[in-house]
């Protein structure tokens, strides 16, 4: 379902209908931007976290929403940053050693809510290799098809810098998988 | 065949992820529940901002007012001053036309004498 994103803002700054308001903008955008942290974090709790922190932000600063930004893109904004500082601060307190590799892998052979093969498995340890910055364009490209437009929107990126890192994001993947060949 | 296009042939651009059963719906439930008071939503702030936004016009409009009252009152004074000076002026050099007829009238010169000295013949 399209939304009438004009209208929704309207009813999101009104006191009155703002509640039914973020009601639908819940119900929209509680699966994309689910799987867009979910990509970013593996765990389905802090996932789960990042998204109620996602969304209490956004109700409490509907007046951050310009009337030139996407409604949409907003969100990201306010995901992306939540999973971003999310994992600077794992990085930080991180005692996993550097040199354990099989460490990502390992974390989810044993998680029940992770599906895929082994081929699967050793993409996602690929993907982990990659700064989270990067790790975040390739998703947003490769999984989720957004324009680079938007994404500058998202990360505050250029469209240039950002067709840079998703080019070396792929390259990276892709010898990976050529060195399993 | 691209990097892009051999990453697709391997793993494609399915989800291997799962989520607890109605996680999803139960999500937005809770939290649309929970949601906390949002603080641009009170009256209060509205009623400031409101009352800021009149209060700045009434006061636009009272200065507005005083600076149109000096001003008159300004140009006002600047007339009377000239005025005064005028009508000075006019006391010490002027006869008004009732004593200019009076003198006329009760004038000792013949026409003759009159009229030579107004126009200065001897």
């Amino acid at each position: 379902m399209a939304l009438n994103e004009e209208l929704l803002l309207r009813q999101l700054r009104e006191p009155k209908t703002a509640q039914s308001a973020f009601a639908v903008l819940v119900k929209e955008y509680t699966e994309p931007l689910y799987w867009h942290l979910r990509r970013m974090v593996l765990d389905h709790d802090d996932a789960n976290d990042l998204l109620q922190n996602t969304f209490i932000k956004a109700w409490t600063n509907i007046d951050g929403l310009q009337g030139n930004s996407k409604i949409s893109t907003w969100l990201y904004r306010i995901a992306t940053n939540e999973a971003l500082t999310f994992l600077n601060r794992q990085n930080a307190n991180d005692i996993v050693s550097l040199d354990n590799e099989e460490g990502t892998a390992v974390n989810l052979e044993a998680d029940e809510y992770f599906d895929g093969d082994e081929l699967q498995r050793r993409f996602q340890e690929a993907l982990q290799t990659l700064p989270p910055k990067q790790r975040m364009v390739f998703n947003m490209k490769y999984f989720d098809e957004m324009k680079y437009e938007d994404m500058s929107e998202v990360l505050g990126t250029s469209v240039g810098a950002l067709k840079a890192s998703y080019h070396v994001a792929v390259q990276k993947i892709a010898a990976f998988f050529q060195d399993d060949i | 065949m691209s990097d892009e296009e051999l990453i697709k042939s391997k793993v494609g651009t399915g989800n291997p992820f799962k989520v607890p059963e109605g996680y999803f719906e139960t999500f937005q439930q809770q939290l649309l529940s929970s949601l906390p008071e949002r603080p641009s939503m009170d009256e209060e702030p509205a009623r400031t901002r409101v009352w800021g936004r009149a209060r700045r016009t009434w006061i636009s409009v009272a200065a507005a007012f005083v600076g149109v009252v000096v001003l008159f009152a300004t140009l006002h004074q600047m007339n009377v001053t000239k005025e005064s000076v005028a009508l000075a002026t006019a006391d010490e050099m002027a006869f008004t036309e009732d004593e200019m007829a009076e003198y006329m009238a009760s004038s000792v010169f013949d026409d003759y004498t009159l009229y030579s000295y107004l126009t200065n013949e001897e």
